[in-house]
């Protein structure tokens, strides 16, 4: 198959025709159909992952079809349409037995601890309990868009920062991680100001449900603007400058307002 | 948050005083999907807006090393790989 391969950390990466992925027992190759850049990708490329051996495939925003399966694969067949969570859960530590593989003990990362989907195919590993079929309407480009970003924000307000309607929330940063947390904290009926350097993405962020913007090249105190905005303080602030992991400080009271004092 | 950006400094006394709660997330569970998806398939979230420039494999490599700078508007996907 065609692949991106590069051989050292920071050297330029070459389409290279490399080995087929054979599926592992509870494993499955997938097409990739779409796979989405990252800017985790490129920090791989930098050398700055310690799980990454050389040489290696990047890539962990895949959307495809599955196209062979291990014999213990019981869920998914050739043909299904699927993406996969970046953080690939073993199904069996005492994290997902609680039922958070986003931090299994033994985790895989498909583009990080083994060979990624900027490639024909790639082989994920313990499917029955990670992949995601999709549905029948949904494009692999944006099942592809889901896979780091969208689903690590969607964690972020919903799962973890437990936004409830009418709450502020401040989103520094308006790249993936912070597009996808204002489309979602919106959903959820929050009031969400964005925060980023320029203009063209704050116009972005108010087209997809941001109320308030916020541009910090030209605001010489953000903290002071948010809590101007909000009427004492934010309820939640996110990191969104970061990914694929990503911060949020959340305030029991709008007083909190040193919620936005974060280092970015 | 890797390289240089992964020990931003946290004002304790603050997190103490106002009780704040930093909390991390590091994408989602694939059973915990459902709930999202069926927020895509009603139209409350349209992740296909966020979806940038599609770009084939071949010129991944130079867009993957353009990466450290500043990004388009939106998540750039690789959807052509012959
Ligand atoms: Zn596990
Ligand atoms: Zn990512």
């Amino acid at each position: 198959m065609k692949a991106v391969v590069f051989e050292k950390f920071g050297e330029a990466p070459t389409i290279q025709t490399v080995p087929d992925p054979k599926p592992a027992a509870d494993g499955v190759v997938i097409k990739v159909e779409a796979t989405g850049l990252c800017r985790s990708d490129w920090h791989g490329w930098m050398g700055h992952d310690e799980g990454i051996t050389l040489p290696h495939v990047p890539g962990h925003e895949l959307a495809g079809v599955v196209v062979a399966a291990g014999k213990q694969v019981s869920r998914w067949k050739a043909g299904d349409r699927v993406t996969v969570p970046f953080a690939v859960g073993c199904g069996r530590c005492f994290e997902c037995n609680s039922g958070n593989h986003q931090v299994c003990e033994h985790q895989s990362q498909p583009g990080f601890t083994g060979w990624g989907s900027f490639a024909e195919y790639v082989g994920i590993e313990h499917a029955d309990t990670n992949l995601v079929r999709l549905p029948d309407e949904m494009e692999f480009a944006t099942a592809a868009s889901l896979g780091c970003r969208f689903v690590t924000s969607f964690r972020a307000i919903v799962d973890q920062g437990r936004v409830t309607p009418g709450e502020w929330v401040a989103v520094h940063g308006c790249g993936g991680v912070g597009l996808s947390a204002i489309m979602i904290a919106s959903a959820m009926g929050a009031n969400v100001i964005a925060i980023d350097l320029t203009d063209e993405k704050l116009e972005f962020a108010k087209k997809i449900g941001a109320v308030a913007t916020i541009n910090a090249s030209t605001t010489p105190n953000v903290v002071k603007a948010v809590k101007q905005i909000t009427n004492g303080g934010a309820h939640m602030s996110m990191d969104a400058l970061g990914h694929p992991t990503t911060v949020s400080t959340r305030s029991p009271t709008c007083a909190g307002a040193g919620a936005t004092s974060r280092s970015d | 948050m890797l390289g240089e950006h992964a020990r931003p400094q946290v004002p304790m006394d603050k997190v103490i005083a106002f009780e704040l709660e930093i909390l991390g997330s590091h994408g989602m569970q694939a059973y915990r999907y459902s709930a999202m998806m069926e927020m895509i398939r009603t139209g409350k979230l349209k992740p296909e807006l966020l979806v940038g420039k599609r770009i084939s494999l071949e010129d991944a490599p130079a867009a993957l090393m353009a990466m450290g700078g500043f990004e388009g508007i939106g998540i750039g996907v690789v959807t052509r790989f012959q």
